[in-house]
């Protein structure tokens, strides 16, 4: 946990693009907020590791929505119903379930559905929401930050034992 | 910066690589696991399944030893298969429709024991108020109870009542004796009439013989007085000795009637008990075939109403799967299934058509049909009937059989210490129809047993009744009722077994009971004759002295009422006539 605490601040405090932090956030939200076992979860998991997304992010965003979607399946599956009982969308649906990757990815199914088109929906403001924070956090807070008495004192403890470690490390997917 | 990383990649292609390998090695048992939940919620009641067999091309799913738990009877299973194969289109499973082209099954069997008792949901389990035909046979007696006892158990009046009316009796006897030895003798009156004439022709002259004559007949006067009390106390005694007698024998006659009355209701059998006979003998095979016959509307459809509420009414946290197929097919179809019943009387095979519970949208209901001839068992077999569950899930349908000439041998009917019933040989017709109307059954058959034997057993004293009973019927008919709620058919039967069960029966009990009943009728006529030789003679007796004593008082009386003056100074011849008249002297 610690580590894992000590890799997000590494990613924030270190040069990693804020982009790759943004990215990770937003494609861990689809990723928790969707069924685990959907197609298009392959994509992302393709799209996560494949590219220069963070992963530390990524997987903070993935546990934190999947808490969440907890309490948000009942929203889901309502905008799944309604999106699939929409009139105006009836022919792409209609469509859709005569082509076999369609079926794989369950579109027909009112909480992936619907999950997705709301994580879909989120994915753009989160992105552009985290970049901006990231960016500020860098240029504007990180500096006095770092002089508060409270930061100076946790650089004595355990835990900036091991964020000195992970610091140092030159893992290939930290950046 | 380059974009693409290239370690991320690889490891996405090891985890893509893993899982399908996953999936490959462990898809049987993920798909096990999967179905036994799936089938187990729509059931209501643990769902096992041995092993799954999946088959690529065509896609196929086959089962090895499923078993359905019965949620009403744990211990039971509603329904197993030693194989289940069916047939699926594969690309319909992953938009939440199941359409299964061909579905052959085998080794199929209704209520058999599982190794363990199943789990149940908690809803499954209501009240049962199955009619349990054991219960019955506790309850069936028709044991005649024995001469003691009956004199025991019964209200039993004439011996008590011969005690106290021979104490009574023996009172009155001494009281009797006691009085009649104080009665006068007949020569003791005939003396005072003596006496009273010698008086009257006395004639005295003197006043000397005058008061002489009147100290004689006030003498003679008050010795009559004297007896006349002693006659009308015996009168008395006698009388009242004589009424409580007579109301003593009186009592005795109606006691001795209504006791045996009474013992005549407690030998004769239970008539109550002599109409379910054929429940007892029948109810429980009856409803086992009832329930191998009832099978589409007792198991399939119940099972398929439960699957269509399941699908409609999804939770919110688990979602649903919306339809848009252009055919609008059902989501879940069975085109044909081919099912292979392992009965007790051997494998049949049964074809179901378009096994579904969207009957309002496939526009035709699911058909059903078995069919057998010429088996080692009957010579014809035929069942079929139709299922239509409605958009609201309302069932309705109906099924029409007829089995003819089918042979029973060694069939066990009860097994039980106190009473076992078998039906050693019997040919059997039956026919009949259910119908089922918005979850109503109502429907009734008749099954008509021809060159029956049976053979009985059994520790219950009333077995060897059934023993006898049954010898004499050879041919017999059930007709049966078939009412209630489709998920609780109640069955009922009427028959002339029971007619003829109770006649030979109720004769028997009859003749059996007519011994017992003469053994209590000795028992109390030899109470009631040994008191009657006491009382009767006695009384006989009684009346005949209290006849005589009434005569002396009469003849006291009368002398009695005769006054000196009258008897010495009147007209004498006169009053002697008059008086010789009066006592017949």
């Amino acid at each position: 946990m610690l580590t894992m605490l000590a890799r997000l601040l590494k990613a924030l405090n270190s040069e990693t693009s804020p982009w790759a932090l943004a990215f990770g956030l937003a494609l861990g939200m689809i990723l928790g907020f969707t069924p685990l076992w959907s197609l298009h979860n392959l994509v992302v998991l393709f799209v996560v590791l494949t590219f220069r997304v963070n992963l530390s992010f990524f997987l903070l965003a993935f546990a934190l929505s999947s808490v969440l979607a907890f309490a948000l399946d009942p929203l889901f599956d309502y905008v799944g119903e309604r999106l699939l009982t929409a009139e105006a969308l009836l022919p792409i649906w209609y469509a859709l379930y005569e082509v076999p990757l369609a079926r794989l990815a369950q579109f027909n199914h009112t909480i992936t559905l619907g999950s997705l088109v709301v994580s879909l929906v989120l994915f753009v403001p989160v992105l552009l929401l985290t970049r901006w924070i990231v960016q500020n956090y860098r240029t504007k807070v990180r500096a006095r930050v770092n002089q508060l008495y409270i930061v100076q004192l946790v650089k004595g403890t355990k835990f900036w034992g091991a964020y000195e470690r992970v610091s140092g490390w030159k893992g290939r997917f930290s950046s | 910066m380059k974009a693409i990383r290239w370690p991320g990649l690889i490891t996405f292609l090891a985890i893509v690589g893993g899982l399908t390998l996953f999936i490959v090695v462990f898809i049987d048992g993920l798909v096990r696991v999967g179905l036994s939940a799936g089938l187990s919620r729509v059931n209501g009641a643990e769902v096992n399944i041995a092993s799954v067999d999946l088959n690529w091309s065509p896609f196929s799913v086959t089962l090895q030893e499923l078993q359905i738990t019965d949620p009403e009877v744990p211990e039971l299973n509603r329904f197993a298969a030693e194989e289940l194969r069916a047939e699926v289109m594969f690309w319909d499973l992953f938009i939440g429709r199941v359409h299964i082209t061909d579905l052959r099954a085998n080794g199929i069997t209704f209520g058999s024991e599982r190794a363990q008792a199943g789990r149940v949901r908690a809803t499954e389990r209501d009240g049962e108020d199955a009619m349990d035909w054991r219960d019955r046979l506790a309850q069936f007696d028709i044991q005649l109870p024995g001469v003691e006892e009956v004199l025991g158990r019964a209200d039993i009046r004439t011996p008590a009542l011969s005690a106290e009316a021979e104490e009574r009796f023996e009172a009155r006897e001494r009281a009797f004796r006691r009085v009649r030895e104080e009665l006068p003798s007949t020569s003791k009156v005939e003396d005072y009439q003596k006496r009273f004439e010698a008086l009257s022709e006395s004639r005295p002259r003197t006043p000397q013989e005058l008061n002489r004559a009147r100290e004689q007949f006030r003498e003679l006067q008050r010795g009559m007085r004297d007896d006349r009390e002693r006659v009308n106390a015996f009168l008395e005694v006698s009388r009242e000795g004589a009424r409580g007698t007579q109301e003593d024998i009186e009592a005795l006659r109606n006691a001795y009637q209504h006791d045996l009355d009474r013992a005549r209701a407690l030998f004769s059998a239970d008539q109550g008990s002599l109409t379910e006979l054929t429940g007892i003998l029948f109810g429980a095979q009856v409803q086992q075939w009832a329930e191998y016959g009832f099978m589409v509307f007792d198991f399939i459809a119940p099972l398929l109403q439960s699957a269509q509420e399941d699908q409609e009414q999804p939770s919110r946290w688990a979602g649903r799967f919306i339809d848009f197929d252009r055919n609008n097919r059902p989501t879940f179809l069975v085109e044909n299934a081919e099912l292979s019943l392992g009965l007790e009387v051997g494998d049949i095979r049964m074809q179901i058509r378009d096994l579904t519970w969207q009957h309002a949208i496939l526009g035709r209901p699911s058909t059903f049909e078995l069919s057998s001839a010429d088996s080692p068992w009957w010579r014809a077999l035929r069942l079929d009937g139709d299922l239509f569950i409605g958009a609201e899930g309302s069932i309705s349908g109906g099924q029409r059989w007829a089995l003819e000439q089918a042979r029973l041998d060694d069939l066990a009917l009860v097994e039980q210490r106190q009473f076992s019933a078998a039906l050693q040989r019997a040919v059997l017709n039956s026919q009949g129809e259910l119908r089922i109307d918005g979850g109503a059954l109502r429907g009734q058959g008749r099954l008509l047993f021809t060159e029956a034997a049976f053979a009985t057993g059994g520790e219950a004293s009333w077995a060897r009744y059934f023993e006898q009973a049954l010898q004499g019927i050879q041919r017999f008919d059930i007709d049966l009722g078939v009412r209630g709620e489709l998920a609780r058919p109640r069955l009922s039967l009427q028959s002339d077994l029971d007619n003829q069960l109770a006649s030979i029966m109720n004769r028997m009990v009859r003749e059996e009971a007519d011994l017992r009943l003469a053994s209590v009728r000795t028992e109390l006529n030899e109470t009631t004759q040994r008191l009657q030789g006491e009382l009767q003679p006695w009384l006989e007796r009684a009346q005949a002295i209290q006849s005589q004593a009434t005569d002396y008082e009469s003849k006291l009386t009368e002398l009695l009422r005769v006054e000196f003056d009258e008897l010495i100074r009147g007209d004498s011849d006169r009053l002697l006539n008059r008086i010789r008249t009066r006592v017949g002297g």
